[in-house]
């Protein structure tokens, strides 16, 4: 698979900082993951996703995307070719909705027609209704802000997207949709992104890809569910509470434990749910309707397989 | 009550019999009022970005306009006079000093004001420096820096009556005239006028202002 992203041996130290706040760090991330980088303040995630565009220089190494340094083209160039989300979301309040969207168009110099077709395809993509078009920043809620934000951040067709805890201040009903409509927004586009978080369940859902930070250090790189099952370290093992049980079936995918459907599994009357769900949820389903099993299905309603207690398991059968 | 009607319809008549004299005071005191605060904006305005932006500079020049507002116009233009001598470029001089400060003020506030967020997510987005000030941080920064004007204005048409005092001209000429000579209908002549302008700049300024915070409401 080709390499969207690549860090070799980059280190940042912030100028009268004691120690570096990324630390001889390299990595690649594959053209169209989903990779969390989960770590407490202070670890260096968030240093670690500035450099990729350029807000914070290294000190140290390069990196580059799809194979090209990012020092050889002008950081306005590059910055144009990278979406990026942060946190305090950052929309223009004096531009409308649109205009805001509208922000790197507008600067590539598209013409008008397609421009205004880019921001009433994002608008729909990001669930915003079409009146909101010329509303300004101030009138929307804290969750519908950062879908203008995503929607912004999109508007020149980036193969790459950098989010800073882009869900962070949102409350947690509003925070899990957002979520659950970006995840498939990715999965629909096959957007690489690079998504920095402090939340070990956001991280957990949402990447396909984990990255655990601690002290400008990467702790481990891997699926959230190798993480889980298998912390590299005492830290990781702490930070995600790898021993709390209930934890781990809070955190871990139906669709990443599950067994293949047989052909003496009996479907009718039997619980079923979605593979995006936890485990946590189908021990719940099947301790409710006291069934032998649950069945596996996607979001269209097609099985994809079944879990057992034996799934629910997590000592035995990795 | 008679006395009352009577010195404004002096005032009048002195205005159409001396009509040339009075555009004159008018002409002296629109475009001394007007360059002051030309002046004012094109050294205020760039410096107050300046100091918004490099913190090392915005303690000695905040400072420093900051005591020259302590000072009263009229103690602006009597020190200007042993220094300039008297006329028309003293006057502008004591003028432009007095428009500064609340210029240069309210522009740092309105560029300091600007969440860095907003800064973050435009060169984010890839915009450059120069484009980041003309479309983001100029028109933020606005709201305030117009206000800044608009107090400056305001102070500086009030204040060129003083000028008169140092020779400068304007409405002040009638106004020390008319002291001197004991005639109230005089004394309206300077007075009414510079009033009248000093309501218009305020309405005009505050027409711009609602113009260019339109998205705030």
């Amino acid at each position: 698979m080709k390499e969207a992203i690549v860090f070799e041996q980059v280190s940042k130290t912030f100028p009268k900082a004691p120690k570096p706040s990324v630390n001889e760090t390299s990595l690649s991330i594959p053209q169209g993951s989903f990779v969390t980088i989960l770590g407490a303040s202070g670890s260096g995630k968030t240093t670690l996703l500035k450099m990729v565009n350029r807000i914070i220089e290294p000190t140290a190494g390069t990196i580059s995307v799809f194979g090209k340094d990012i020092r050889s083209l002008p950081v306005t160039e590059l910055r144009r070719s990278i979406g990026y989300v942060i946190q305090q979301v950052g929309l223009f309040p004096h531009l409308t909705i649109e205009q805001n969207i509208a922000t790197v168009p507008d600067i590539l110099g598209w013409e008008r027609q397609k421009t205004a077709e880019r921001i009433d395809y994002l608008m729909k993509l990001v669930h915003l209704p079409e009146n909101y078009k010329k509303l300004y920043p101030r009138q929307l809620s804290g969750g519908q802000q950062q879908r203008v934000g995503i929607a912004r951040a999109m508007a020149g067709d980036p193969a790459i997207l950098l989010m800073d805890e882009p869900f962070g201040a949102i409350d947690a009903i509003t925070r899990k949709k957002l979520q659950d409509d970006f995840k498939q927004i990715q999965q629909e586009l096959g957007k690489t992104v690079l998504f920095v978080t402090h939340d070990v369940e956001e991280a957990m859902k949402l990447g396909d890809q984990m990255i655990v930070m601690n002290e400008g250090s990467i702790q481990q790189y891997d699926t959230p569910l190798a993480i889980m099952s298998n912390p590299s370290n005492s830290f990781v093992s702490s930070l995600i509470q790898a021993d709390d049980l209930f934890q781990q079936l809070h955190l871990i995918r139906a669709e990443d434990r599950m067994i293949a459907l047989t052909n003496e599994t009996v479907t009718d009357g039997v619980p079923t749910i979605q593979g995006s769900e936890s485990l946590k949820t189908a021990l719940q389903s099947l301790l409710q309707h006291n069934a032998p099993y649950v069945v596996v299905e996607n979001d269209k309603g097609e099985r994809l397989g079944q879990i057992t207690l034996e799934q629910l398991n997590l000592q035995n059968g990795r | 009550m008679e006395l009352r009607v009577n010195v404004f319809r002096e005032a009048y008549e002195y205005v159409i019999t001396n009509s040339d004299r009075f555009l004159e005071a008018a002409k002296v005191h629109l475009s001394i009022s007007v360059y002051a605060l030309l002046i004012a904006i094109v050294i205020c305005v760039p410096l107050g970005i300046l100091c918004a932006k490099k913190q090392w500079l915005t303690d000695p020049i905040m400072g420093l306009f900051n005591s020259l507002r302590v000072i009263p116009s009229l103690a602006v233009l009597v020190i200007i006079l042993p220094i300039m001598g008297t006329g028309f470029a003293p006057a502008l001089v004591a003028l432009t000093i007095l428009a500064c400060p609340p210029i240069l003020i309210n522009t740092y506030m309105g560029f300091r004001g600007i969440e860095p967020a907003i800064i973050e997510a435009a060169s984010g987005l890839g915009m450059g420096e120069r484009m980041i000030m003309r479309k983001i941080e100029l028109p933020l920064a606005a709201p305030l820096l117009l206000s800044g004007i608009k107090t400056s204005a305001v102070e500086v048409i009030a204040s060129a009556t003083l000028a008169a005092f140092i020779g400068g001209g304007g409405f002040g000429t009638f106004i020390i005239n008319g002291l001197g000579m004991y005639k109230f209908s005089l004394l309206l002549v300077g007075a009414l006028p510079v009033a009248l302008l000093a309501i218009l700049s305020e309405i005009g300024f505050s027409g711009i202002e609602r113009l260019v915070t339109k998205y705030q409401r």
